[in-house]
Parts: structure tokens; sequence; C-alpha cells
């Protein structure tokens, strides 16, 4: 029996979405009790150095809401050595917006000093495991507090992998102690790709270490399924979103909306969705299907 | 000690992504079957194609959103073009995609057919509207007058009465002298118009940000130079000084447009006085 608490022991924020510019508008001119959502997750690079408006609006959002920090280029899995300015970043902007966990990636985005600035997948081996959990350590030492990383959406495995993803991110957060932010879409669209049962995923995570959730909408391109973010969840993530629910108590969630961003209040009604399916009413797609 | 094995994995697929990931190679296909695992749904040249494509797009798309009016002024195609030698010459090598169009411009001016043409020639157009362009973003996120606690309203008496006072330029300000006249091809570009290819025409601008909106404005040459002068903050009536042996006119002419101007220009964020 594991001695990890439930969620490494951190709060469960309830439903939020990802601050975005172009709702930036709206977070001002609305009452904060107006938002409708419980929490904010940010994209940490979007505000290193950043003194201008999005600054600003940040330190209101700040200011009524706990604010997440989930980054994108921390490139945990990289050869290159951990990038002591971007960890400086890091815990600058942490300093600043006391951010309730920081989050990235089991990915890489570069090497030998250039970035893709894209989520590079890990060949999924013991070496390659033994790797990130060392620099996963080195992050947690340098940010004092659990790392949290999610598992991104993928497009190709590599011959040399031994592990399954899943066994992978367990043994990585068993290991290190670090968190997981499970994002369900992304288990879909992998799942999809691969050819993998996204329960088999599901169910073989350490629950205990699963901080937060991703949800969000992929679009399909004949063969395969592209992480866009750019439409609503579809109606087969639902019933994985109520397994890891089942499965975890509950914890955190986070719609992300990159692209083709609707108005908020259009946001905050598929967030809504989440409680739905909590409560046991599944979408009414996913129902006539089953 | 970094993983050898990992280590050259990794060089092969970020060297794959950012050359096209084009298929079509026998050798290169043998090499990606070794590498990548195939399926009936995707080759391994497939799935290594993904994430080329994707590299591509997402920096086309950072591009394209800092240098909106250029892109609107070349088109897609062209801009394409010019988007992917800038990245074949530089690969993206900060951890934040806003230093990704800082050399643009300076790659432009680089890589014109022809650098000696005189000012104002057509193939200078996209470097002057590209510097223009990156002002603005940087004006968008540097420190600006709002949260400096000596930022406040300054009225024609205090100009006037004041000449020891502390004048400086903020963070945010960016001065330029540009070979055209570029105000109209931005204004259309943020009304999501295709712009009118812009006249030559020596022009002074100023980049400011007040109340977290960034401006363009172009400036008279003695209001250029006197910004010039405030940069590091000085004495008014040193700049006052400096503007008149700058654009070669009497001080008492600077003073008397200063009264009028400064307080505008304090009001738009380009100048601040330190108290």
């Amino acid at each position: 029996m594991s001695a990890v608490t439930a969620r490494l022991g951190l709060p469960n924020l309830g439903d939020g979405v990802g601050l975005r510019d172009v709702h930036f508008a709206h977070l001002l001119d609305t009452r904060p009790e107006e938002w409708g959502v419980d929490w904010f997750e940010i994209i940490s690079e979007n505000f290193f150095d950043d003194h201008g408006f999005a600054a600003h609006v940040l330190d209101h959002v700040a200011a009524h809401r706990p604010v997440v920090m989930h980054g994108v280029s921390l490139s945990i899995g990289s050869t290159d050595p951990l990038d002591t300015r971007y960890l400086a970043q890091l815990s600058a902007l942490a300093d600043r917006v006391r951010p309730a966990w920081i989050s990235d990636h089991l990915c890489w985005t570069g090497v030998n000093g250039v970035t893709s600035h894209d989520l590079l997948p890990m060949p999924l081996t013991r070496r390659s495991l033994a790797h990130v959990a060392d620099r996963v350590r080195a992050v947690q030492d340098h940010l004092g507090r659990p790392l949290v990383l999610e598992n991104p959406s993928t497009y190709l495995e590599f011959q040399a992998s031994e592990l399954p993803e899943w066994e992978f991110l367990a043994r990585l957060a068993q290991d290190t102690g670090c968190g997981l932010l499970l994002d369900v879409n992304n288990v879909f669209v992998s799942a999809t790709n691969h050819g993998f049962d996204a329960g088999t995923y599901l169910r073989n995570l350490p629950a205990e270490h699963i901080v937060q959730v991703h949800l969000a909408g992929p679009s399909e391109h004949g063969h395969y399924l592209l992480d866009t973010h750019d439409r609503p969840v579809p109606d087969q993530v639902w019933p994985l979103y109520a397994l890891v629910h089942e499965r975890t108590g509950g914890v955190s969630t986070l719609l992300e909306w990159d692209a083709d961003i609707p108005p908020f209040p259009d946001l905050v009604a598929e967030l809504a969705k989440a409680a739905e399916v909590r409560a046991g009413r599944l979408p009414a797609g996913e129902r006539s299907r089953g | 000690m970094a993983d050898p094995d990992l280590a050259a994995l990794q060089e092969w697929l970020l060297a794959t992504c950012t050359s096209g990931g084009r298929s079509g190679d026998r050798y290169r296909a043998r090499q990606v079957a070794e590498v990548v695992r195939g399926s009936e749904r995707l080759t391994g040249e497939e799935r290594v194609a993904i994430y080329a494509r994707g590299y591509r797009a997402r920096l086309h798309e950072c591009l394209k959103a800092e240098f909106t009016a250029l892109h609107a002024l070349l088109g897609d195609q062209v801009f394409g073009l010019f988007a992917d030698a800038y990245l074949a010459a530089h690969p993206p090598r900060s951890y934040s995609l806003f230093d990704l169009g800082a050399r643009f411009a300076d790659f432009l001016q680089e890589t014109r057919p022809d650098p000696h043409e005189p000012p104002g020639s057509p193939d200078g157009l996209p470097t002057a509207l590209a510097r223009l362009e990156r002002a603005r973003a940087e004006t968008r996120r540097a420190h600006g007058v709002e949260t400096d606690p000596a930022h406040q309203p300054v009225d024609p008496l205090a100009v006037m009465t004041s000449p020891d006072l502390t004048v400086r330029t903020p963070p945010s300000l960016h001065l330029l002298h540009l070979d055209f006249a570029l105000l109209d091809a931005l204004e259309a570009a943020d009304r999501g118009d295709r712009p009118n290819v812009p006249a030559p025409g020596d022009t002074y601008y100023a980049v400011a940000r007040s109340r977290y909106r960034v401006r363009v404005h172009v400036l008279a040459p003695w209001q250029h130079a006197f910004l010039g002068a405030c940069a590091g903050g000085t004495a008014l009536h040193t700049a006052a000084v400096t503007t008149a042996e700058v654009c070669a006119r009497d001080v008492s002419e600077v003073w008397a447009a200063l009264i009028a101007w400064l307080p505008v220009a304090v009001d738009a964020g380009m100048a601040t006085f330190a108290r």
C-alpha cells in the first residue's frame, strides 16, 4: 500500500480554464464572483519578462483565484543540461504568482541549444527513465516543491521503447515523488494514434500522484488525431474522465482551449460538463452510443 | 552525463523535423523505419512528418502574429518564403517564443537583394515594416509608465517653470527613424485589411504605451531628437539645448514647442518626470 497522500497533499482547486488574452477584457470588465470558474492555469513562458497588459491581468486574476503555472519549455527529457536561466525565470514568476503548483510535460523540446517549441516524445526506455528521473529531482530541488508532469499527445513511438507510457509515468512518479497532470484528451489522442487501450492506461497510473486533469478537443486528420485544443471535448473523452474521477476521488480539472477560442461564457459552459459527468451524467452523444 | 543513445536520437529527430521531414528519399525512409515504429494506420515517415509540419506551422504562426502588417502586405506565400529562410538561418534557440522574431528585421536587411539601394527603395520596405512591428511587440511587454509611481500628468505651466526637472523615457518607448510612411499600413492590418504599399518617406516614429495601450506616433524630427536626448534621464533644459543643437534650431523655439507638446507626450507614455 502506498504511503503517498492523495494528490500529493495538494488541494482540489475545482474546475478551471486557461488564462488566454482574448478573455482579458472580459475578466477585467466582469466581477470575479461572476467569472464562473474556480481557478486559472497560465502558460508560464508567456509571462516571463512581461510587464505589460498581460502581467496586469494576471495580477488581477491571481488576486481573486488560485493560479497554476503550466510550462511548455522545461524540456525535462532533453540531453542538453537543464537551463538555469529558464529555471531562474520560473522561480521568479512563482515568487510573484504564488501558484498552487508548477507543471510541465514529459517530453523534450530541443537539443544542442536549438528548440522546436514542440513537445517531442521520449523513447520509453529504462535508461531514459533514469535520465528524466535525475532531472525531475534536480528541478524539484531547485523549486523546493514537487514538479507535476503531463502526459503529452504523441504521434510516434520509438522502436527502442521498452515500456508503455503509463508504466514509464508511474515509475517516474513513484521514483521521484513528482505529481502527474493527467491529460485525458491526450490519452485519447495517443491511444487512437498508437492503437492502445485508453482505459488500461488510466487504470495503471498511480491515482494518488494525479494532481490535475486536462480536458480539451482534438481534431481529426484522416488517420490520426491532432491535439489542437480548438473545439469542445469529444464525447469519447468524457467516460475516460469519469473513470479518472472514480479512481482519484476528484482532482482539479482544467479545460484547455487555445485556437478558435470561444467567448468566456461559452468556455464556462463547456467546462460545466465536467461537473455533470462527475455527477454521473454523460453528455447526450456518449449516452446514446452506450 | 547524458545518455549517448538518447542524445543521438534527439539530434536525429530534431534535425529531421527542422529540415522539413520530407519523404521520398529511400535511404531516409529506411532510417526512419529503424528508429520509429510504423503501423497500418501511419508509417514511421508519416508520423515524423506530423512533427515536422507542426514545427513549421507553429513558428510561422508566431511570426505572422507578430508581423501582421508585413504578412498582410506580402501575402502568405512570400511571407512564408521569408519565414522559412529566416528559420533556416536562425533556428529558435530561446525557450520563449517572444524571442523568435527578435532578429527578423536584421535578417531581412542582411538578405536584401541590394542593400546599397538608396533610402526608400522598395526592397527596403520589409525591413522597415518589420522593425516597426517588432518595436510594437517589445513595447507591449516592456516596463511602462503604468506602474511607475513617478509618472503623473504634467501641465504646460510646469514645463515652463521647471527647467531643472529630470525627464526620462520609459523602457517601453521605442524611437525609430525609417524610410517609409508606415502608419496607414499598420492601421489597415490591425483592421484585418490588406494594406496599400507604403510610400517612401523619411519618417520619425515613437512606439509608446499608456494605460496598457500601445500606439505608434509619427513625430517631428525635433520631437524625436528630444526624446532621444532624454533616454538616460536628463534635466529638461539640457535636453532642450541638445535638441536645438541637433536640429539646428533656436533653443527658445524648442522651449515654446515643448510647452505645448510635452504634456501630450507624457500622457502618451513617451516620457516621464523623475520627482
